[in-house]
């Protein structure tokens, strides 16, 4: 057998193809074709590879409250057109009873939000490992909005990542734009500032859940912030209303926590 | 051995466990039914509208409203998640898509000259070594730059897991076609993946 037609029926085993499934004895000549051949192997490990990546590291969407309180509200209106109209749906739909229903589901979409995010926990300790790179990796990008101005840049995310934040007006180091980025599948905001030596990422996602190393942890103003520092750059994180900030860069930490002091 | 048959989608790896499980009986509200599989729906409207979130909401709305409708006539709720992806891959080409006049791509069969022409990882630097340095913000970039019929297929199959029979189902194409597009789909996600590595440096040939 060849190593085509082997991949071809692995590829397809145990589905049905429009020809048919392959007979036993045709998937019996590929797995022993397989068995001996590195190249097919190595073939179908990397096909495992991407199915793996794409499926631990592809975002997800989480539909906010405010989505769904919309499409309830919508389905609820649908729900009381067609029960007004001749024909329309039965008595367990009249309005009240839906209204307490559609109350009870949000309560327990909030609940679902809860358990999702716990279950996606993430510590603080990978959190700052993927701050750096992504502050790095990010370096040579262009910014989505370019602006200095703290009110324009946080109406821009606002619409874009579900969640809203405020930035300090600040000229040192100074504010110049942002870009969306996603942190282990969740959406964030990355906003870079410009330091006379070099530049700062600040990076801000909703990860209420991650955890901080309590002996990393300093208070500033009464704000608990966890420091850290790999690759030859330093991280502030600290929480605040749900979310985790996270500030970047290779210039000094002390710098980093006057930077942080004014949020 | 093993590890290569992993990709035969009939046999079922275990579902992921944020999928709810699939209920025999019909919740007598369509909400109560449609709340848990909310954010799979968006994911999947986001990956159809390459990211743009007003759509994909969009998307998502005229689903509900559709499925809503037409719930009453729903024979097997224990499919309730598969019905709900297929109406908004329908919603996504009838109406969406319309709009965005997109070429379509041309399908072609899973060919063995194709498969047997593949080429196996020969860069100085092991694939698996590049990927895992890769950001999440370029794999979603290079799923995005995917034409969505691929783009789709890949993310039922990898992300949602479901068999190429349920895949084949939603999108009103046959399996081997699924197939097809799967295997195409990841090819072209793993070039642009090779893009991003080798632009940061990450990838040596």
């Amino acid at each position: 057998m060849t190593c085509g037609a082997a991949r071809k029926f692995v590829y397809l085993s145990n589905e049905e193809r429009s020809g048919g499934p392959p007979s036993s004895e045709e998937v019996s000549q590929a797995r022993a074709h397989l068995a001996s051949c590195e190249a097919c192997r190595e073939f179908f490990a990397s096909e495992e590879r991407l199915r793996a990546l794409v499926k631990a590291r592809a975002p997800r969407e989480i539909g906010s409250a405010a989505l769904r309180e919309k499409l309830l509200g919508i389905i609820a209106e649908e729900r009381s057109r067609s029960a007004s109209s001749p024909g329309g749906r039965g008595f367990l739909l009249r309005r009240p009873f839906v209204s307490a229903l559609a109350a009870l589901i949000v309560a327990a979409a909030a609940g679902g939000i809860y358990l999702l995010q716990h279950r996606n926990q993430v510590s603080s300790q990978p959190l700052t490992v993927i701050l750096i790179e992504d502050h790095l990796g990010n370096l040579s990008r262009s910014t989505e909005i370019a602006a200095s101005d703290p009110v324009a840049v946080q109406k821009w995310f606002q619409e874009r990542v579900g969640f809203s934040f405020r930035l300090p007006a600040t000229s040192e180091p100074q504010l110049i734009g942002g870009r969306r980025c996603y942190l282990q599948g969740r959406k964030a905001a990355l906003i870079w500032y410009r330091h006379p030596q070099s530049t700062v990422s600040l990076f801000v996602v909703d990860a209420a859940d991650v955890q901080f190393a309590e002996n990393q942890l300093i208070t500033l103003d009464g704000k608990r912030c966890m420091l850290d520092a790999r690759k030859g750059c330093n991280v502030v994180l600290w929480k605040e209303r749900g979310l985790v900030y996270g500030l970047v860069s290779d210039v000094q930490s002390a710098e980093l926590l006057q930077l942080a002091a004014k949020f | 051995m093993r590890e290569a048959f992993r990709l035969i989608r009939g046999g079922q790896a275990p579902s992921s466990a944020a999928k709810p499980a699939p209920s025999r009986s019909r919740p007598a509200h369509f909400e109560e039914a449609l709340i848990p599989h909310l954010d799979s729906l968006l994911t999947l409207a986001s990956k159809l509208a390459a990211g743009e979130r007003e759509l994909a909401e969009d998307l998502v709305q005229e689903t509900c409203l559709r499925a809503f409708r037409s719930y009453e006539g729903l024979r097997s709720p224990e499919r309730f998640e598969a019905w709900l992806l297929k109406i908004l891959v329908n919603t996504y080409i009838n109406e969406f898509r319309r709009r965005n006049r997109n070429p379509s791509i041309v399908d072609v069969e899973l060919s063995e000259a194709v498969l047997e022409s593949a080429s196996v990882a020969s860069a100085a630097t092991p694939e698996s070594q590049f990927l895992e340095h890769l950001l999440d913000s370029e794999i979603q970039q290079a799923l995005d730059a995917l034409p969505v019929e691929f783009r789709t297929v890949v993310w039922l199959a990898d992300v949602q897991e479901l068999s190429y029979a349920e895949i084949s189902e939603i999108t009103e194409c046959p399996s081997g076609t699924v197939a097809s597009r799967l295997y195409r789909g990841h090819s072209l996600l793993r070039e642009h993946l090779r893009e991003f590595a080798k632009w940061r440096g990450l990838l040596k040939e």
